[in-house]
C-alpha cells in the first residue's frame, strides 16, 4: 500500500480528528447511559393452576387463560396438596403475559424478544423414601403457546406452538419438615420467541403422568412453577436503532469516498484497502436498521439475523487484523501482489473454522427455535454434547487465532527493530516509506489495543453492574446500557477512523524532498540494485500512483 | 353509579386533610428516608446505626412514615378505585375479617383484592407458624382460631417471644402473599413504577406532594375536583409506556409497601409495646426482602454472556418461616420501662444474660454507653458477636413467656392437652416436655389412603385403597 492519509496529515489536524472521534465516543457512551433503561426488562410470573377439561386435552384449539371472559376457575395449592394424587393429569398450569401492572398491560413490537425460563420447586412426600431426588431428573412436558391481539376477543386464542418437550432438572433440598421435603430446581430454558408481533401470550402447561411410558413418575408434586420472561425493553431498542440509523449512513458515506480515492489511483488496489472496504461492508451490514422492518412483518428469525451479522463483523475484524500485521512484516516475500488465496488462507483457517462451528451452533439453536420455539439444544444430552463441542471447537479456534496473531505481531515489532537501526543509511523514499509503513503499524495497535481494552473493561463492568443490584439503584446513569451503546459506538469510530486515516493519500512526498532525490539518486540506484530487491516489489512501484511518481523518476533517472 | 362517586369523594376529602399534615412534616420525611438508607444498606459505622435505630423509636418520625407511605400507596391505588366495581364481594372479605382499624377497614375497601389477598397472606402466615411450632408447647393454633386475623388474639396483647415470632410472621406473610399475588397477575392495582422502593422513597414523595398541590390549585380554580377520568387516563398511559419503555419494578416492592400500610397502621399508641410491634413487623419483612434468591439467564450473541438479565426470585415461605424461628430463638428482651416523658428508653439486654446477669465487663460497657449516650441506653454483652445492624432483623420482646402447659383462654392459651407427641424424643417435642408432666396415652391410628396408583396418559389415575396404622402418643 502506498501512503497513507495517516502519515501525511498533519499533526494539528489528526488531534482534531482524534478529539472529534473521542467526543462521539462519549456521546454513544453518554446516550446509553443517561437516555436508555435496562437493555432487558424482565416479569417473574407465577402460574396459575386450572382444572383440565376433561376430553379436550388434546385439543390445541382449546385454551384456558385467567383475565377477562371466560376464564378459568382456578384451583388453590392447598385443595391440590389435600387431594389423593395431587390432582395428576387433572390440572393445566397457566401463565398469561404480560402480568397486569396498574393496568391491562400489552406487548409493543418494540420490545423485540420473549425468553421464557421456567423455575421448577417440587415437593416430596415423606413418606415417599426418596431423600435426594434423581440427579438428572427427567421432566415432560406438554406446552402450548397461544397469542392474541389487541382487537380481539378475550377467549379468541390462537395456537403460536405445540410441543411435548423434555426437560433435565437438577435440583437440591430446601426445606425438609415432616410432611414434605421441597426441592429446588436450577431454572430451564422454556422458549424464545424471535419477534414479539402479538400483543398477548398464553402459555398452558400440562404435566402428563403415565405409569406405562414412565412420563414424570418419579417427580413428586409440583409446588410452584416460576416463568421468567425476559423481553428486550422498548425504550433500549429504540436508543439502539437511533444509533445505529445515525450511524449507517456516516460509514457508508466514508466507504464510498474511500472507494472512490481508491480507484482514483491508476492501480488496482491493494489487498489492505479490499479488506477496510470489506470490513466497512460488514460494519454497514451491522449497522442497517433492520429491525425497523419487525416493527411491522413477522420476523421469527431476527435473533438468528442478528447473531449472524455480529458474527459476520466479528470475523471480518479478527480476519483484518491478521492480514494487517501480515501486510507490515516489511518483508515481501514473493514478487506477486499478496491477495487472501495466495498468503493468508493459512492464516484465517482458524477465523473460519470458529466462525463456521459457532455458525453451525447457532443454526442447530436458534434455526430450530424458529419452527418450534421450545426447542434447545441444551435440553438433551446428546445435544448439550454437540453444543458443547461446536463452542469448544470456536473456543480453541480463538485461542489459535489469538496465539497467531500475537506471534505475527510480535514477529513484526521484531522487524521494526531490525530495520529501525538500518534506517539512517536508507535513501531517503526508503526510509520515507518504512517510516509511513512503522508509523501506520503502530498507530493501528495503538488504537486496536484501546479499543479492545475498553471492551474487555466495558465487558466486565456490566456484568459487575449486572451482579450488584445496590449500584444501579444508587446511579442515575444505566451502565450496563452505556457499555453496550459505548462499545458498539467504539467499533464503529474505529472503523470509521481507519477507513479515513487508511485511504491511500494524493499528497506527494514533502517537496522539500525533491531536491535531495535528484542529488541522491545515485545513491538510490546503487541501493536498489545492491541492497535488496523488496524495493522494487513495493506495490506502488508495480502499481504506478501518483505516489510512486518519485520511485520512478528515480529509476528513469538510472536509466539515463 | 352513587356508590363510586361516593368512594371518590370520601377519598379526596382524605387527600386534602393529609395534605396539611404532610406539609409541615416535608423536612422531616427526608430524616425518615435517611433511616431508610442506613437501614437497608447495612454500611455506617455502629453508632450511626444506634442512632439510627433509636430513631423509628422517636416520636414524629411514626406520624410521617405512615402519611409518607399512605401516600405512595394512595397514589397507586388512587385510580383502582374507579375500578373496583362496587362489588359487595372484596367488602364482603372486609367485614368478614373482625378486629380490623379503622384505618385498615378503609385500605380494605379501597383496594380489595389488595386486602384479600394480604388476608391470605396471614392465613399463610399461621399455617407457617403452626408448621414451625408443631413440637412446642405453644403451637399457634390461638392465632387461627379466631377467624383468620391474628391480630385480635390476647396473646399478641402481650410482649412475648411468641407474640413478637407472629407479628413477625404476618408482616411477612401479607408482604410475601401480595408479592405472590401480583406476579400471578391477580392483582391489578401492583403498579409499575420502579421508583417504589426505599432508596426513591423521598422523591416519590415529592412528586406525590407535587401532584396533589396541583390538584388542590385545580380545585380552587375550577371550583371542582377535576376529571378523575382524565386523570385515570393520563396515569394509565403513562404506566403503558413506562412499562414499554424500561419495564416494571419488582412485585415485593410492592407487597413490602402494602404490607406496611396494611399493619404498621395499627401500632399507633407511640408507646414501648408498639413500637416493639413495628419492629417485629419490620423485622418480618427483611426476613422476606433480604433473602431473595439472585437469578441470572444470559441471552447475548448465540446465548452468551454479553447480555445478562439478573433477577430476584422471593424465597419460599416456609424458608422465611424458617429464618424467624431463627430469630425467635435468639430473640432479644427489651426493657419495657416507659421512663423519661415522651421519649421511650429501650433498653436491649440479651436474654440468656439475664440469668447469669451482666458480668463486670459488661457492667463497664454499660456505664460507658450510659456516659456517651444518656438517652439512648443500649447494653449488648461484648462476647456475643452480634453487630448491632444485625439488630433490625432480630425479634424484640418484653415479656418473658408462660409456660403455655395449661389452659388459659383468657390469655389465648391453649394448653398442651390433647396434643401428639414424641416419645422417643427428649427435647421441647418429647412427651415428658409438651405433656408437662402430666402423661400421656397410646391410641391407635387408622388410615385410609390411595396407593399404587396407576397413570395413563391421557387422563386415569387408578388407585388401591390402603389402610395404615400406627401408635401415637397423646398428652393428658
Amino acid at each position: 500500500m502506498a501512503g497513507t492519509i495517516l502519515e501525511n496529515l498533519s499533526g494539528r489536524k489528526l488531534s482534531v480528528l482524534v478529539t472529534l472521534l473521542l467526543l462521539s465516543q462519549v456521546a454513544c457512551f453518554l446516550l446509553g447511559g443517561l437516555l436508555a433503561p435496562l437493555p432487558a426488562g424482565h416479569q417473574v410470573i407465577l402460574a396459575m393452576v386450572c382444572k383440565d377439561t376433561p376430553g379436550r386435552q388434546n385439543d390445541t384449539t382449546f385454551w384456558l387463560h385467567l383475565r377477562g371472559d371466560g376464564k378459568c376457575a382456578s384451583v388453590s395449592q392447598e385443595d391440590i396438596e389435600r387431594h389423593d394424587t395431587k390432582m395428576a393429569n387433572e390440572i393445566v398450569y397457566i401463565f398469561q403475559m404480560p402480568l397486569p401492572r396498574g393496568e391491562e398491560l400489552d406487548y409493543s413490537r418494540w420490545q423485540q424478544n420473549l425468553i421464557g425460563v421456567l423455575q421448577v420447586d417440587i415437593a416430596y412426600n415423606s413418606d415417599v423414601s426418596l431423600i435426594d431426588p434423581p440427579k438428572d431428573l427427567q421432566l415432560t412436558v406438554d406446552t402450548r403457546l397461544a397469542y392474541r391481539n389487541k382487537g380481539d376477543r378475550q377467549n379468541d386464542w390462537k395456537l403460536y406452538a405445540h410441543a411435548l418437550e423434555k426437560r433435565y432438572l437438577d435440583c437440591s433440598l430446601k426445606t425438609a419438615s415432616q410432611e414434605e421435603s421441597l426441592f429446588s430446581c436450577d431454572m430451564v430454558p422454556l422458549f424464545e420467541l424471535g419477534d414479539l408481533h402479538h400483543d398477548f401470550y398464553l402459555l398452558n402447561l400440562r404435566f402428563p403422568i403415565d405409569t406405562d411410558m414412565k412420563m414424570n413418575l418419579n417427580l413428586g408434586h409440583m409446588h410452584d412453577l416460576t416463568l421468567t420472561v425476559i423481553h428486550q425493553n422498548g425504550g433500549f431498542t429504540k436508543v439502539w436503532l437511533s444509533l445505529k440509523t445515525v450511524l449507517f449512513p456516516f460509514v457508508v458515506a466514508i466507504m464510498i469516498w474511500f472507494w472512490r480515492r481508491v480507484h482514483i489511483l491508476q492501480r488496482s488496489p491493494a489487498l489492505l484497502e479490499y479488506m477496510l472496504i470489506y470490513l466497512g461492508a460488514a460494519l454497514t451490514f451491522l449497522n442497517f436498521p433492520l429491525e425497523f422492518l419487525s416493527l411491522f412483518i413477522e420476523m421469527p428469525y431476527m435473533l438468528l439475523l442478528s447473531d449472524i451479522r455480529q458474527g459476520v463483523f466479528y470475523a471480518m475484524l479478527l480476519s483484518f487484523w491478521l492480514v494487517f500485521a501480515g501486510e507490515h512484516m516489511l518483508i515481501q516475500e514473493s514478487p506477486y501482489k499478496s491477495t487472501i488465496r495466495s498468503r493468508y488462507w493459512k492464516h484465517l483457517s482458524a477465523v473460519v473454522v470458529g466462525c463456521l462451528s459457532l455458525f453451525m451452533f447457532d443454526i442447530c439453536e436458534r434455526g430450530v427455535q424458529m419452527r418450534n420455539p421450545f426447542y434447545s439444544i441444551w435440553t438433551t444430552p446428546i445435544g448439550a454434547r454437540v453444543a458443547m463441542s461446536f463452542i469448544i471447537l470456536a473456543g480453541i479456534s480463538g485461542v489459535i487465532y489469538f496465539l497467531f496473531l500475537c506471534y505475527m505481531v510480535w514477529k513484526v515489532f521484531k522487524n521494526i527493530g531490525v530495520k529501525r537501526t538500518s534506517l539512517p543509511s536508507m535513501s531517503n523514499a526508503r526510509r520515507l516509506h518504512y517510516e509511513g509503513l512503522i508509523y501506520r503499524f503502530k498507530f493501528l495497535m495503538l488504537a486496536t489495543l484501546l479499543c479492545a481494552g475498553l471492551t474487555v473493561a466495558g465487558f466486565i463492568m456490566g456484568q459487575v453492574a449486572e451482579g450488584q443490584w445496590k449500584w444501579d439503584e444508587d446511579m442515575e446513569i444505566q451502565l450496563t446500557s452505556a457499555f453496550l451503546t459505548g462499545v458498539y459506538g467504539m467499533w464503529n469510530i474505529y472503523i470509521f477512523a481507519l477507513l479515513i486515516l487508511y485511504a491511500p493519500s494524493h499528497k506527494q512526498w514533502p517537496s522539500n524532498s525533491s531536491d535531495e532525490t535528484t542529488q541522491s539518486n545515485e545513491n538510490i540506484v546503487a541501493a536498489a540494485a545492491s541492497e535488496e530487491i523488496e524495493f522494487s516489489h513495493l506495490p506502488s512501484d508495480s502499481n504506478p500512483s501518483e505516489i510512486s511518481s518519485l520511485t520512478s523518476f528515480t529509476r528513469k533517472v538510472a536509466f539515463d | 353509579m352513587f356508590c363510586l362517586y361516593f368512594i371518590q369523594s370520601k377519598f379526596y376529602e382524605q387527600l386534602y386533610q393529609s395534605h396539611s399534615r404532610q406539609r409541615s412534616h416535608t423536612n422531616l420525611s427526608r430524616v425518615q428516608s435517611s433511616y431508610f438508607k442506613s437501614n437497608s444498606k447495612a454500611k455506617s459505622d455502629a453508632s450511626k446505626k444506634q442512632y439510627a435505630f433509636i430513631k423509628v423509636f422517636s416520636k414524629y418520625s411514626q406520624n410521617i412514615f405512615y402519611v409518607g407511605l399512605h401516600f405512595i400507596i394512595f397514589i397507586i391505588l388512587s385510580y383502582r378505585i374507579n375500578w373496583s366495581h362496587c362489588l359487595p364481594e372484596g367488602r364482603a372479605t372486609c367485614r368478614s375479617v373482625p378486629g380490623l382499624t379503622k384505618d385498615q377497614l378503609e385500605l380494605c375497601f379501597k383496594a380489595s383484592d389488595v386486602a384479600t389477598a394480604a388476608l391470605e397472606g396471614l392465613d399463610m402466615a399461621i399455617r407457617e407458624c403452626q408448621q414451625q411450632f408443631l413440637w412446642h408447647r405453644w403451637n399457634c393454633s390461638s392465632l387461627s382460631r379466631k377467624l383468620r386475623n391474628p391480630h385480635i388474639s390476647n396473646l399478641l396483647k402481650k410482649g412475648y417471644r411468641e407474640s413478637a415470632f407472629a407479628f413477625a410472621i404476618s408482616a411477612a406473610g401479607i408482604a410475601h402473599n401480595v408479592a405472590r399475588a401480583c406476579s400471578q397477575g391477580r392483582l391489578v392495582s401492583c403498579g409499575c413504577d420502579p421508583s417504589i422502593n426505599r432508596n426513591t422513597l423521598n422523591k416519590n414523595l415529592r412528586r406525590s406532594l407535587d401532584k396533589e398541590k396541583k390538584l388542590f390549585l385545580q380545585y380552587l380554580e375550577t371550583n371542582q375536583i377535576l376529571t378523575p377520568e382524565e386523570e385515570k387516563k393520563y396515569e394509565r398511559a403513562k404506566i403503558a409506556s413506562r412499562w414499554k419503555w424500561g419495564g416494571c419494578s419488582h412485585n415485593m416492592d410492592f407487597g413490602v409497601e402494602f404490607s406496611k400500610l396494611f399493619l404498621d397502621c395499627r401500632e399507633k399508641a407511640g408507646d414501648v409495646q408498639s413500637k416493639i410491634n413495628l419492629h417485629n413487623n419490620n423485622a418480618g419483612r427483611i426476613a422476606v426482602s433480604n433473602h431473595m434468591e439472585l437469578r441470572c439467564k444470559c441471552h447475548g450473541m448465540s446465548g452468551s454472556c454479553q447480555l445478562k438479565t439478573c433477577w430476584k426470585s422471593a424465597p419460599n415461605f416456609h424458608i422465611v418461616g424458617k429464618l424467624l424461628k431463627h430469630q425467635f430463638r435468639r430473640a432479644i428482651l427489651v426493657d419495657q420501662s416507659n421512663l423519661g416523658n415522651g421519649e421511650p428508653i429501650v433498653v436491649k439486654k440479651r436474654s440468656r444474660m439475664k440469668t447469669q446477669n451482666s458480668t463486670p465487663k459488661t457492667k463497664r460497657i454499660d456505664e460507658r454507653e450510659n456516659v456517651e449516650r444518656p438517652i439512648h441506653k443500649i447494653k449488648i454483652e461484648k462476647g456475643e458477636k452480634r453487630s448491632i445492624g444485625s439488630l433490625e432483623t432480630s425479634l424484640f420482646y418484653y415479656q418473658r413467656s408462660p409456660n403455655f402447659c395449661d389452659r388459659d383462654l383468657s390469655a389465648d392459651i391453649q394448653g398442651t392437652s390433647g396434643r401428639r407427641c414424641n416419645i422417643n424424643s427428649t427435647v421441647s417435642d418429647g412427651c415428658n416436655s409438651l405433656c408437662c408432666g402430666r402423661g400421656y396415652n397410646l391410641v391407635k391410628q387408622k388410615r385410609a389412603d390411595r396407593c399404587h396408583c396407576k397413570f395413563q396418559w391421557c387422563c386415569h389415575v387408578k388407585c388401591e385403597e390402603c389402610e395404615l396404622e400406627e401408635w401415637i402418643s397423646v398428652c393428658n
